[in-house]
């Protein structure tokens, strides 16, 4: 049993979030893995990213590989948008024959998405997030997604991806029930900086499929650190910053303190709403991290 | 009709010759392009032109190919290889071939990619292969913004298929998981 899962549902989780390096030298990341360390107590997993954005970065595998021999427990992401269902499976085996269990499985940003450092690769999309929750939980009972034999089962614990901003929400709705019938265990949502979306999001999961889903979800956070940082994440898809949030940061004395006030407020809000955590996404600011770490 | 695009005309004209035969399937080019445009295309790339009709019946073709050193195509990739096939000769496509589409509105709007596997009984009517630009059986992806897609503004054929399939009472359709299939 994973660390992530044996307290899922138990205590307030909280996650964090780190990137592979863009090249072959891992000074810097290593470095990234000095400060879990120090932060492992209060951390219940580390999410590796794969490739976000089509922007190329080493191999969330090998990421999570570094983390899990450095004693911090990783959450390995998986994108389907760069591999055929073999590269998947074959992935998969080798992430748990290291140890990893915990995975959160996304279809993936477009490889011609506004971010993409490489708009000429093909996309796979061979599996899509549901098929692939689908392929480990068939995994985790000893077989592969063809129906074959594994020489041992996995033992995934099996996060998918959440997003409340998606408009219009309906169809994100249905589309998480369905990763829940495929097999999720627990969500975690794209970074959220206003506590009324996740909470609309919740009541509208409530009101369609008639089940209470805040048990399962981890709320995606982002410390902002600057104006320009807000300017730049409301171009993206799915993200929602107020006007008072985005003031907020404009006007303080010092952006970062203010953002880490505002994600220490929204860390409250979770806990208000009974969600089952958060995921801190530090974007490169593990300070950040460490700081809303010392206040929990 | 089969949709069409047409290549870069400044990377077409690098490509010309000294003598220049422009070939036109007389079918789907015409209902993707207008009659101008087709005949600025000829001058463009200092041509001749020859008109034919549906290249995918493989028309004769009379023309002594040797006349020319450059035989461009107007056609979908198909209409282009018959040319190829019958006069026995290299030729360069100017179009490229998109899809299978409508026109409304004005617009063209690829509706089918000839994939191979309709699943469209499954969808209400509307197919994901083309109409997202995933390919996902399971949609919609978290990048959906107004309706609209991630790349591009095109509508996202997931959050169509939902209004529908939810409208008349198929939820739990929608809320199936789709696996890939092998196609035979």
């Amino acid at each position: 049993m994973s660390k992530l899962s044996d307290n899922f549902g138990k205590t307030f989780i909280v996650t964090g979030e780190v990137a592979p390096p863009r090249g072959p030298d891992l000074t810097e990341y290593m470095h990234e893995v000095d400060e879990f360390k120090d932060m492992k107590d209060k951390l219940y997993g580390v999410n590796v990213v794969d490739i976000p954005g089509a922007m190329l970065l080493m191999s969330s595998l090998a990421g999570s590989i570094i983390l899990q021999q450095n004693g911090i427990e990783p959450i390995y992401q998986l994108v389907c948008r760069d591999r055929n269902q073999l590269a998947l499976e074959s992935d998969l085996i080798a992430a748990s024959a290291f140890g990893i269990e915990n995975v959160l499985a996304l279809t993936g940003d477009h490889p011609a998405c506004k971010a993409s450092d490489h708009p000429s690769a093909k996309g796979v999309f061979d599996l899509d997030s549901a098929t692939l929750i689908e392929t480990m939980k068939v995994m985790n009972e000893g077989k592969d997604f063809a129906g074959g034999d594994l020489n041992k089962p996995t033992n995934f614990f099996i996060g998918a991806a959440l997003a409340p901003g998606a408009t219009p929400i309906d169809g994100e709705i249905y589309k998480t029930k369905r990763k829940l019938t495929a097999g999720a265990d627990f969500f975690q949502t794209q970074a959220v900086f206003e506590s009324s979306l996740m909470g609309d999001c919740i009541n509208k999961y409530e009101s369609l499929i008639g089940e209470d889903i805040r048990d399962k979800v981890l709320m995606g956070l982002v410390p902002l650190y600057s104006y320009g940082m807000v300017k730049f994440l409301r171009t993206m898809p799915g993200i929602v910053i107020s006007e008072e949030t985005g003031q907020r940061i404009k006007n303080a004395e010092d952006p970062v303190e203010e953002g880490i006030n505002i994600a220490a407020e929204l860390i409250d809000n979770a806990r208000d709403m009974d969600l089952a955590g958060v995921h801190i996404m530090p974007a490169g600011k593990i300070e950040a991290l460490v700081r809303l770490l010392e206040n929990l | 009709m089969i949709t069409l695009k047409l290549k870069n005309i400044e990377d077409l004209k690098t490509k010309t010759g000294k003598k220049n035969l422009l070939i036109a399937c007389g079918l789907c080019p015409y209902w993707n392009f207008s009659k101008e445009d087709i005949d600025k295309l000829g001058e463009s790339l200092n041509s001749g032109f020859m008109k034919l009709p549906m290249l995918c019946n493989y028309p004769e073709i009379k023309v002594d190919s040797d006349e020319y050193d450059r035989i461009f195509v107007l056609a979908c990739g198909a209409g282009s290889q018959v040319v190829s096939d019958v006069l026995d000769k290299e030729i360069i496509p100017v179009a490229d071939t998109t899809g299978i589409g409508v026109k409304s509105d004005g617009k063209i709007r690829n509706y089918c990619s000839a994939c191979g596997d309709c699943i469209i009984d499954e969808t209400s009517g509307i197919c994901p292969i083309m109409r997202c630009s995933k390919s996902l059986l399971n949609g919609p992806c978290g990048g959906v913004q107004d309706g609209k897609c991630e790349v591009g503004d095109i509508d996202c054929g997931w959050i169509q298929i939902g209004e529908r399939m939810t409208k008349s009472g198929g939820k739990d359709l929608f809320m199936s998981v789709r696996r890939p299939r092998l196609i035979k």
